[in-house]
Parts: structure tokens; C-alpha cells; sequence
């Protein structure tokens, strides 16, 4: 096994980050919470704004003790918080896996394959994630940024043939369905933004040409990456309230939200390709790099190397959704608790930081 | 050799070719339509014969079969196509679904569309067609008297129809919005077949089937249907539809009138829309900019101006009056509350019913 397998430098990192949470947060809002209607953009930014006291905290972090957040961390709260620290989250991100080819095997089974047994569409996709996963992060991180470039050209394609039917009035009024339903939403769309932070554990800083050695990525990246994810899911969460007037909340499953999507309905017209293959790919990216993450996180916490964590957590989440325990409800509910104790963690660790710091002081 | 006898058991979950669908072995409807008459529904599709021209010749088949079922409801009739039709019956590639006028004003309407859109593997962006009589004649005279495919030549022919202004452009799934949504009502495509011309008629106030004409094709598109958010309200009639397109703000076309003069209508800039819900009775306020260009040399501007007024103050009447509301107005009146709850407490199709209306007209005249 090569040593750099488990490693991740910034650009690849920053390239999963960055599509990793927009498509689920696009996801989350248009899919999972149809509630929402087309305020969907409004959720975004609350939900940015509830995650930001964490992000703001984990930059605080990586400022103060000047390394990775992960060595920030550890030097924060000690080896031992740490790697329970990482266990946690490598469960966490182990079950957003499973969510996610849950969320791909419906997906495939809503576009084309309707008629198939679950397990013969799962386990393929669960094999191909995991199979993805052991290219390594990096392997993982250059194919998303050839990805990201193709991606703009097939949205370019979607937004050439929805322009006509497009209409900005579809916005208004602008709370939607009210504040309270907003702020449940941001509550929910705040976990993936929280993805950020953990997505910075797992990297190594950039990689030095010529020499095995990294640099470490400035703190003000992470507030970058942070900025990048708002702003690209702002706007397309936007974009699609312009697409399709909202109608009376009443689509709860995930292909029939699907369907309002794709072109108003089951529509046979050119946009629904390219558009399945944007959301099909991003899902996918967003479901191997959880993986590999999770897989990074349970080697730091066993302190173990190689690929067997990473293989057995891609088994373990198959079994999950196999199982259905990964279906929208349990995950949708799953992401809303998440969030908030992620928040709590980093906020927790900025503070301990700077209670360190003062104890020094004294 | 471990990889290999991996590659060989994953090939077993390669799901890709089995469960696959054979052109050959499906019946793609290119129409739908549907009938109510006397609580039977009847569903009748149009498909096309994908034999070979020697086989359809040698069997004297057409290249097009019409099948059709009765039931109760929609779900039961679609049943029985799938029992007696050859191929498996497939609604992903409709072009068109044609609702009579009877099954669009009964009770059956709202759920049916609703049933459509949230059960049955039935394409969003089929056209709507309401038909004034039976849907199963009008599909029966869909015919491909000039081009050969009829999944090629209606879209064609509803779009050119469109592009002059007399019919309107409303997919399955506008028509749901437009029943389900909080914003504008859907108006669809009206057609008949031809009947008896009626002559001495009000010039251009023409309906479909009652066109003083000739010709192969027996389907007349004509004017526009209007839905509330429950079933069909009304009909207006292709002149009305014209006058229709420039208040709704379609800049799009280029709409030629015969009355009061030999004029081409088209629009300059986009509408100016002003609504206040302040009161107790919504006002709107809309100006449209117009460019008119016709070869008639005693061409009035003020005579064309204060006959187009009126025109459109009859349209927007007739709405009122149905309680209906396809310009595109309440995505202005919805820009005036804060959330989705207080604009559905407004009940916008009720005061847009009772609304004083002020339509402004600046025209451009060119000779």
C-alpha cells in the first residue's frame, strides 16, 4: 500500500468540500424538505449563519496553536479528546454515507430502473463508492476537479433550456412558508456546512513539489471554503426558485420531489440528462469523499494505516441502507441532531483553546 | 487471480441489461385523451405502427392504432389498456393529452390531474388540448397530412399555432400549477373538429370547428381554455387569446390582425405592471408598449389605440367574471407580503374578480 493512499492536500480537499456540501445542501433543501418551497436560497443562508459560530471557531483554532485543525485540536483538548473526537465523527460521516447511496439507489431507481429490486441497485453503487474511496484522497480530489469543470458545462446546458420558462416573480413572497419553517430548515442545511471544518481534519496542508513534505493551508482557507459553499449554494438554490412555481407542500417522497425538479415533472425533454447526471455524479463525489473521511478519522482514532477501516465502515454503511435504516426520514432527522452537536464541539474546543491560553497567561 | 474472481462476481450485480426496454416492445402513445360522459371515463391512445412500410402495406394497417377503455375512473381504463394493448402501454413520450370540455368541468378533473402528475409514469411536458366535444374524435383525426411523424408534426403545428397567438402554449405541468400554485390560473389550448362554418359570425370572433374553411385536416386549434384551481371556467376564442398574449407579457410574438386594419402587433418593451393591495379592492395598473406596423396609409394610431383598449378591458372582464387569472398579475401582488400564509389569506382570485383594472396603451405606429 502506497503511504500517501490515506493523505488529502488542499486543492483536492477543498474541490470535494466545496461540491460535497452544495449538493447536499441542494439536496437537502429542494429534496428533503419540500416544506421550504422556493425559499429554499433563504434557508441557505441561515443555515450558514447558525453554522458560522462553529466555522469562526475552528479558524480561531488553527490560528491560535498555528498547524492543521487537527494539530490545533490536540494540542487544544490532548490526544486522547481527539481521537474520540474522530471516532465520533468517522460514525457520524460513516452514516451519511450509508444515507447517501441510499439517496443514489433511489435516484437510479427513479431515472431509469424503476422496476429493479433495491439490493441489486444498491450494492452496486455501494461497491462503487467504495471502490472510488481507495483511489485515496487525492486520486479522489483530482477527479472531482475535472468533474467540477464538466459540471459547469452541463449546468450551462440546463440553464440555456429552462431559460425561457424561467421567472424571478417565483421568489416572492419572500419568506415562503414563514420564519419558523426557514429556521427549522437552516437548522438542518447547517450540518453540511459543518462538514467544512471536519473536511479540514483530514487534510494535509499543501503538497511541496519535489520534496515529501507539506505546507500547512492558512486559517483563513477554511473562512475561503466557507465563503465558496454559501455563495454557490446560494445561488443555486436560486436559480431553481426561479425554475417552477412552488406549489402546496404536499410531495414527501424523494421521487416525487425529484420529479418537480427535473424540468416541472416527468419530463422527457433534453434538460432531464444532463441534469440527472449533475445530481447523480455530485452525490456520488459527496458520497465517496464521506467515505474516505470517515475512513481517515477511524485510522486517527485506532491509530491505524491503510484501508481496512475505509473498507469495513463502506461494508458496515451498505449493511445500513441495505437495512433501510438510512431512509429519508431517519437521515433528514439524523442531519438536524448532527448539526448542533458539531456546532457545540468546535465551539467547545475554540473555548477550551482560549481557556488554555489564559491559564498560561495567569 | 483474486481480482479476477472479484471482477467475475461483481459482473453477477451488474443490473444495467435486465431489466431493459425494447422500443419494439413498447406502445409509445403520442396522444392521450380522455372523455366523461355519464360518470364512464373513457381513455382513448394514439400509437404509432412501428412495422416496416412492406409489412404495413401487406396487412393494410395504418401507421397509427387508436385504442381505447371505459371505466370509472382513470386508473381502472389505463388498467385495461395495459391488459388488451400488444405492447406494454408507455405515456413517457406524449406530445399531446386532449381532455374533453365535460370531463374538464366535472368533478373527476382535479384528482385525475392530480393522480397524473403524482402516480402514473405520464410526461409533464405534454401539451394540453381541451376539446369542445369528444377527445376520442379529435384524437382519430390526428392525422400526418403533411410530414410523416405525428411526434414530430403536432408539436410543430401547436407551436406555429402558438407563434401567431391563437392558441396558448400550457404543458401538463403548467396546468398543474396553475390548479395546484398560489400564483396565475392555466388557460390550454382549445380545439374541435370541423363542423358546420358559421357564417355571418363576428369577424374574427371565431371558435373552434367553426371555421369557414376547407381541407384535409378536420382538427381546428382555436382559442384559449381557462381553468380556476379546480376544473375549466370558461373558453375565449382566438382573437381574445391574441389580445390575451400581449397582457400576459409574452414579447415573444408577433401577432397579425386583421381589424381595424391589415396590422402586424408587436411588443417594444416589457409591460409596466403596478398592483396595490392596500384596500379593500386590489388595484392594477398595466401599461404595455406596443409597435404596430401595417401598409394601410389612412392608419388612425388613436382609433387602433382606443379599439385595443377596449379589447382588453373585454378580456380582462371575461376573467373577472370567471373568476380567473392567467396574465401573470398575482406574481406582482405576491411581492407585496411577507409570507406564503398571509398572500393565501388574500384570496387573490376573489378580489382579483372584484379589482379595478387601468390598462394603459402606448403604441408605436409605422406605416
Amino acid at each position: 500500500m502506497r503511504a500517501d493512499d490515506q493523505e488529502i492536500t488542499h486543492f483536492p480537499m477543498t474541490a470535494l468540500t466545496v461540491v460535497s456540501v452544495t449538493a447536499r445542501v441542494f439536496y437537502m433543501t429542494v429534496i428533503d424538505t419540500p416544506e421550504v418551497e422556493n425559499s429554499g436560497w433563504l434557508a441557505a443562508l441561515i443555515g450558514a449563519a447558525f453554522s458560522f459560530p462553529a466555522i469562526l471557531g475552528a479558524y480561531f483554532l488553527m490560528k491560535k496553536h498555528n498547524g492543521t485543525l487537527s494539530e490545533s485540536i490536540t494540542q487544544a483538548a490532548g490526544e486522547k479528546v481527539y481521537r474520540i473526537f474522530c471516532m465520533i465523527l468517522s460514525l457520524a460521516l460513516m452514516y451519511e454515507t450509508s444515507a447517501l447511496i441510499s439517496i443514489l439507489t433511489s435516484s437510479g431507481a427513479y431515472a431509469t430502473l424503476y422496476n429493479m429490486h433495491k439490493l441489486l441497485l444498491l450494492i452496486p453503487t455501494a461497491v462503487a463508492v467504495i471502490f472510488a474511496c481507495s483511489k485515496g484522497g487525492n486520486g479522489l480530489g483530482g477527479s472531482c476537479e475535472v468533474w467540477i469543470r464538466i459540471n459547469l458545462l452541463l449546468y450551462a446546458v440546463v440553464l440555456h433550456l429552462e431559460y425561457d420558462t424561467a421567472d424571478m416573480s417565483y421568489i416572492f413572497p419572500i419568506l415562503g412558508p414563514g420564519t419558523k419553517v426557514l429556521l427549522n430548515t437552516g437548522r438542518k442545511i447547517m450540518t453540511y456546512y459543518l462538514l467544512i471544518p471536519v473536511s479540514f481534519m483530514v487534510e494535509t496542508g499543501y503538497a511541496v513539489i519535489g520534496r515529501n513534505e507539506h505546507k500547512k493551508a492558512a486559517p483563513e482557507s477554511i473562512l475561503k471554503v466557507f465563503c465558496l459553499c454559501i455563495g454557490i449554494s446560494f445561488l443555486l438554490l436560486l436559480i431553481h426558485s426561479f425554475m417552477y412555481p412552488s406549489l402546496s407542500p404536499v410531495f414527501k417522497s424523494r421521487s416525487a420531489g425529484m420529479d418537480l425538479m427535473l424540468s416541472n415533472g416527468r419530463s422527457n425533454r433534453t434538460v432531464q440528462l444532463p441534469i440527472l447526471i449533475i445530481w447523480f455524479s455530485s452525490l456520488f463525489i459527496c458520497a465517496s469523499y464521506m467515505l474516505f473521511a470517515s475512513g481517515w478519522l477511524m485510522n486517527r482514532a485506532l491509530m491505524e494505516k491503510g484501508r481496512k477501516c475505509q473498507f469495513l465502515l463502506g461494508i458496515i454503511s451498505m449493511v445500513i441502507a441495505l437495512f433501510r435504516l438510512s431512509d429519508q426520514s431517519r437521515s433528514a432527522a439524523f442531519s438536524a441532531g448532527l448539526g448542533p452537536l458539531l456546532s457545540f464541539a468546535f465551539l467547545t474546543l475554540a473555548c477550551v483553546s482560549l481557556f488554555k491560553k489564559k491559564e498560561k497567561a495567569k | 487471480m483474486k481480482k479476477l474472481i472479484l471482477c467475475l462476481a461483481l459482473l453477477l450485480f451488474l443490473s444495467g441489461c435486465a431489466p431493459s426496454y425494447r422500443i419494439e416492445n413498447q406502445a409509445h402513445a403520442v396522444s392521450m385523451g380522455i372523455d366523461y360522459e355519464d360518470d364512464i371515463m373513457t381513455v382513448t391512445v394514439l400509437v404509432p405502427n412501428l412495422a416496416s412500410p412492406v409489412q404495413k402495406e401487406e396487412n393494410s394497417s395504418s401507421s397509427y392504432q387508436i385504442y381505447s377503455a371505459s371505466a370509472e375512473n382513470f386508473e381502472t381504463a389505463n388498467n385495461i389498456l395495459h391488459a388488451s394493448l400488444p405492447q406494454q402501454l408507455n405515456l413517457t413520450h406524449l406530445k399531446t393529452i386532449v381532455f374533453s370540455k365535460s370531463f374538464s368541468k366535472s368533478d373527476k378533473f382535479y384528482e385525475t390531474i392530480d393522480t397524473f402528475m403524482n402516480v402514473f409514469l405520464i410526461t409533464g411536458s405534454a401539451e394540453v388540448i381541451v376539446t369542445e366535444k369528444s377527445a376520442k374524435v379529435l384524437i382519430e383525426n390526428q392525422k400526418p397530412h403533411i410530414g410523416i411523424r405525428l411526434s414530430i408534426t403536432i408539436p410543430a403545428m401547436l407551436s406555429y399555432h402558438a407563434q401567431n397567438g391563437f392558441i396558448p402554449s400550457c404543458t401538463l405541468s403548467n396546468l398543474y400549477a396553475g390548479l395546484k400554485g398560489r400564483y396565475s390560473t392555466a388557460l390550454c389550448t382549445l380545439a374541435d373538429t370541423s363542423g358546420i362554418s358559421d357564417k355571418g359570425k363576428d369577424k374574427d370572433a371565431y371558435m373552434p370547428g367553426e371555421l369557414n374553411r376547407k381541407g384535409e385536416n378536420k382538427n381546428e386549434y382555436l382559442g384559449a381554455a381557462l381553468f380556476d384551481r379546480r376544473r375549466l371556467a370558461g373558453v375565449i376564442n382566438g382573437r381574445e387569446m391574441q389580445m390575451c398574449y400581449f397582457l400576459m407579457g409574452d414579447s415573444s410574438r408577433i401577432v397579425d390582425f386583421a381589424s381595424p386594419y391589415a396590422m402586424r402587433v408587436s411588443t417594444r418593451k416589457r409591460r409596466n405592471v403596478n398592483v396595490d393591495v392596500s384596500g379593500d379592492e386590489a388595484y392594477i395598473e398595466v401599461t404595455l408598449f406596443l409597435d404596430i406596423a401595417t401598409i394601410d396609409d389612412e392608419m388612425d394610431i388613436k382609433s387602433i389605440e382606443k379599439q385595443m383598449t377596449e379589447e382588453f378591458y373585454n378580456v380582462i372582464s371575461k376573467c373577472q367574471s370567471l373568476s380567473v387569472e392567467p396574465f401573470g398579475f398575482s406574481e406582482y401582488a405576491a411581492r407585496k407580503f411577507k409570507d406564503s400564509e398571509s398572500f393565501e389569506e388574500y384570496l387573490w382570485l376573489d378580489k382579483f374578480a372584484k379589482a379595478d383594472v387601468k390598462i394603459n396603451l402606448e403604441l408605436n405606429g409605422e406605416k
